[in-house]
């Protein structure tokens, strides 16, 4: 058996990945994909601990995280078309319509 | 042999990771992340979660992967985004993000992983109708509910999306 922790460390460093990304990025198409990056974190923890605690329960909600996944990236880009069809730029510094 | 399939996807999964965060063109990012779904669903064979691991490639792989695709060819992406930042250097980003991830180390390092063990050994699970048996099982009698507002949620995710993109209707 591989070690839990190491799942663990694997799992919080792609996590940190996609934190740096979102924050580093302004294109928002990178900033879907960073969220994938994380979603996928913590799926690799839910199904490493599923396995160790000998329970399938994890397996269950990491196939829930992907629906969310799903259902997020549909409406994300439809939010995403929108927008680029009303403003012409897909920059996330540049939507400024409801700044204070 | 496991521990060594399990450093070899790992390391590919955060060389993806980072190719996905640092690639000026937003296809090779996408194509990273199909890189980063495989080796992902590799670590979850490693762990005897075959079902997962089909879902992540079907699902992802699959799915998703298309939608990013078309929507990158759908925008035209010289013209909208400068893909810089300017006001805040983007070492004092990748600093935050270090230290994050030392935060993240140093509670996991101390939290106590004794946890109860479930019925649902391999043993048990491949004598008894296998991974996927088992998986659904569970999933129609305890989970019945969140299944049945997962479906609700991705119906109003497609009913949404499809509105949002239309095209308004011209007066």
């Amino acid at each position: 058996m591989i070690p839990l922790f190491y799942f663990i460390i694997l799992s919080a460093i792609l996590f940190v990945i996609g934190l740096i990304g979102f924050l580093i990025r302004r294109n928002i198409i990178l900033l879907f994909m960073c969220v994938e990056i994380m979603l996928n974190a913590v799926n690799i923890n839910l199904v490493a601990f599923s396995s160790y605690y000998d329970s399938l329960d994890g397996q269950i909600l990491s196939i829930f995280v992907m629906a969310v996944a799903a259902a997020e990236a549909a409406v994300g880009f439809g939010i995403l078309i929108a927008f680029y069809r009303n403003k012409n730029i897909i920059d996330s510094d540049k939507a400024d319509l409801m700044k204070w | 042999m496991r521990h060594v399939l399990f450093f070899i996807f790992s390391i590919a999964s955060i060389f993806a990771a980072l190719m996905v965060i640092s690639r000026k063109n937003v296809v090779h990012s996408a194509l990273s992340l199909v890189l980063l779904f495989f080796t992902t669903s590799g670590l979850y064979i490693l762990t005897g979660a075959e079902l997962v691991a089909a879902m992540q490639i079907f699902l992802y792989a699959g799915a998703i992967i298309v939608i990013y695709i078309f929507v990158i060819m759908m925008i035209n992406m010289r013209k909208g985004t400068t893909d810089d930042i300017e006001n805040l250097p983007k070492i004092f980003i990748i600093g935050a993000g270090c230290l994050f991830f030392a935060e993240i180390m140093y509670f996991l390092s101390k939290a106590n992983y004794a946890g109860m063990k479930d019925i649902y050994s391999v043993e048990k699970v491949n004598s008894s109708g296998g991974m996927t048996y088992n998986i659904a099982k569970i999933m129609y009698t305890k989970y019945l509910y969140p299944f049945e507002v997962i479906s609700l949620i991705l119906l109003i995710a497609m009913i949404g999306a499809i509105v949002l993109a239309k095209k308004a209707d011209k007066k």
